[in-house]
């Protein structure tokens, strides 16, 4: 009994210590510490909320978050599957919606992280891994390490939950913001696509060696010059879009086309004012050499546009080059003088004017080349523009024709002199033409074609008088032999009309008024200009 | 690199209604629903920081 007193009393000793000090922490914690506790806790609670806040503060003045234009584009070239003939992404800014909504929660889940770790860190290391990690120690100064880290870990939760919702807010922002923004750009994608469509808008390139005919042009930056090559509403923004150098540009080619400079897709060059916002017609002129498709050219247009101005409709140049060109053809016309042969070297430059003004303008564009360019084999691909026209003038010289010589009666070198008579057999030129466009794949069929025999003012003075109307001078070419061309030509195209005409400036031409043909080809297509013209009837195999 | 203004007016849409969230979820629902308990507890723990203050 004496040997268990010991042992007794130990245990008894033993329980009281262990009572005494759950007592001791009970007392502790109920009526000591929650002051402490609480305090400690609304620190913590104060201290994720300023964490957060400072963390969400330092995205706005922040570039290491930004997704630049680069960067993106750089995600697009990734994501975008190649193709031939694909540009690029262009460079822009993207809206926020799309790419630094995501960007920047996790920048701010990188920041509050790195805060938290920082803050927190040190005192848990302290009491967890440093001199006070012992059981011991905590058994028995548990309370300083409570009330010492609990608002470190009342920190870490608010921090965490305060995250949550700005991370949440933001991406429903960025998700609503995407929906909107995918929904109304297809709205006015679609709005532009139809309205372009309704007024067959396109964007042609006047310079020679590309003539490339597109849907819509590339854009040149009035910042830093650089190519926006769709400018459609989308990805890159909705109403404008901001360049990579900070500039503002109007998405939507039915604005940009008015405030920024369009230039080709292709190769680079500047377009016309107003490319692919209005009606785009595109008119080449092709025939022999010496045929008259210069003076044809010049006089038409001449004419077509004093009847516009007559008729109160605008006219304007869209570019210095044209307008130069048509002040000097106009000239030459008023004065009679001859036209210079065309340039065998060189491709044209279209010519072109705008006829009209807002959405129902038109831009006209004429194409007048050498002869002896649609007879160069090496030349066919560079010949683009005979491609996407919407209808051919063919000049045709009757004096090339031996037929017409004959009746002339003079000699016939001197006639040949005289009318300046082109060498070649008319029906070879009109098949070199003819026959590169089957080669391209186009179908002449889809087109129309203006046959126009030229220098009838020259074939009156030797006493031979052409008719006006269409069919009779269909009828008066077969008669001299050219039957082959005339069947060909109702064959093989969707549409044919004859004209006869005196590319002179007189208000007498009356039938051979050289405006005809251009006038003809212009309504077909659009552009009505009322000109002073007998009625032909329409002579067509697939109309 | 500056970023345009339209990220900050967005970064400052997406401030205002984080903190319209957190306010209407501490202070505005108060008695409402799921956030009756988070109400309740800001509010007793600023009861007892201003008694045991007082009483102290």
């Amino acid at each position: 009994m004496d040997d268990l007193l010991p042992v007794v009393l130990a245990g008894l000793a033993i329980a009281a210590l262990v009572g005494g000090f759950l007592f001791v922490s009970l007392w502790l914690l109920v009526h000591v510490m929650p002051p402490f506790l609480v305090v400690a806790a609304v620190l913590g609670a104060l201290g994720g909320l300023v964490l957060v806040t400072a963390a969400t503060i330092r995205l706005f003045g922040s570039s290491a978050a930004l997704v630049g234009p680069a960067e993106y584009q750089r995600v697009r070239v990734v994501r975008r599957t190649a193709k031939p003939g694909r540009y690029d992404p262009d460079i822009a800014w993207v809206p926020y919606p799309l790419r630094q909504g995501v960007a920047d929660v996790a920048a701010l889940r990188d920041d509050v992280t790195r805060l938290c770790t920082r803050f927190a860190g040190p005192p848990i290391r302290y009491f967890f891994a440093g001199d006070f990690a012992s059981w011991r120690w905590w058994l028995l100064f548990w309370p300083i390490p409570l009330v010492a880290l609990t608002p470190f870990v009342v920190l870490g939760v608010v921090s965490a939950a305060l995250f949550c919702v700005v991370a949440g807010v933001t991406l429903a922002v960025s998700a609503v913001g995407a929906a909107v923004l995918v929904a109304v750009a297809v709205v006015l994608r679609g709005a532009e696509a139809g309205w372009r469509r309704l007024i067959r808008a396109e964007a042609s390139c006047p310079h020679p060696d590309c003539y490339l005919v597109t849907d819509r042009p590339a854009y040149r930056c009035p910042g830093c010059g650089a190519l926006h090559r769709d400018i459609r509403p989308g990805r890159l923004g909705l109403v404008t879009r901001r360049c990579a150098c900070g500039a503002l540009m109007p998405t939507m080619v039915l604005r940009a086309a008015w405030r920024l400079e369009a230039v080709c897709q292709r190769c680079g060059r500047p377009l016309r004012k107003g490319s692919a916002a209005l009606r785009d017609l595109r008119l080449p002129i092709f025939g022999d050499t010496s045929a008259g498709k210069t003076r044809l050219l010049y006089a038409s247009l001449h004419r077509l546009v004093t009847a516009a101005e007559a008729a109160h409709i605008p006219v304007a140049y869209p570019d210095p080059d044209s307008e130069e060109a048509a002040q000097r053809a106009f000239a030459l016309v008023r004065a009679g003088g001859d036209t210079v042969q065309t340039q065998t070297g060189y491709l044209p430059l279209a010519l072109s004017c705008t006829f009209g003004t807002g959405a129902g303008a038109t831009l006209l564009h004429l194409y007048d080349a050498a002869g002896e360019q649609f007879g160069d084999a090496d030349l066919h691909d560079s010949l683009a523009f005979l491609h996407r026209a919407h209808g051919l003038v063919y000049v045709l010289d009757p004096f090339s024709v031996r037929a017409v010589r004959n009746r002339v009666g003079a000699p016939e070198a001197d006639v040949a002199a005289r009318a300046h008579a082109a060498t070649g057999d008319p029906e070879v030129a009109y098949n070199q033409v003819v026959s590169r466009l089957r080669d391209s794949g186009i179908k002449a069929k889809s087109q129309r074609l203006a046959v126009v025999v030229s220098k009838v003012d020259l074939l009156g003075q030797w006493g031979i008088e052409l008719p006006g109307e269409s069919e009779e001078v269909a009828g008066w070419l077969e008669s001299v032999g050219l039957h082959n061309l005339v069947g060909a030509a109702r064959r093989e195209f969707a549409e044919v009309r004859w004209f006869a005409v005196a590319s002179v400036d007189r208000d007498d031409a009356g039938g051979h008024d050289p405006v005809r043909p251009l006038a003809w080809l212009a309504e077909k297509s659009g552009l009505r200009v009322p000109v002073d013209r007998p009625d032909a009837s329409t002579v067509g195999s697939g109309s | 690199m500056t970023a345009p203004l339209t990220y900050t007016a967005f970064r400052l849409l997406v401030c205002a209604i984080a903190v319209v969230v957190v306010g209407t979820v501490l202070f505005g629902l108060g008695g409402l629903g799921p956030c009756a308990d988070l109400h309740g507890i800001v509010v007793t723990m600023v009861r007892y920081l201003l008694t045991w203050t007082v009483t102290s």
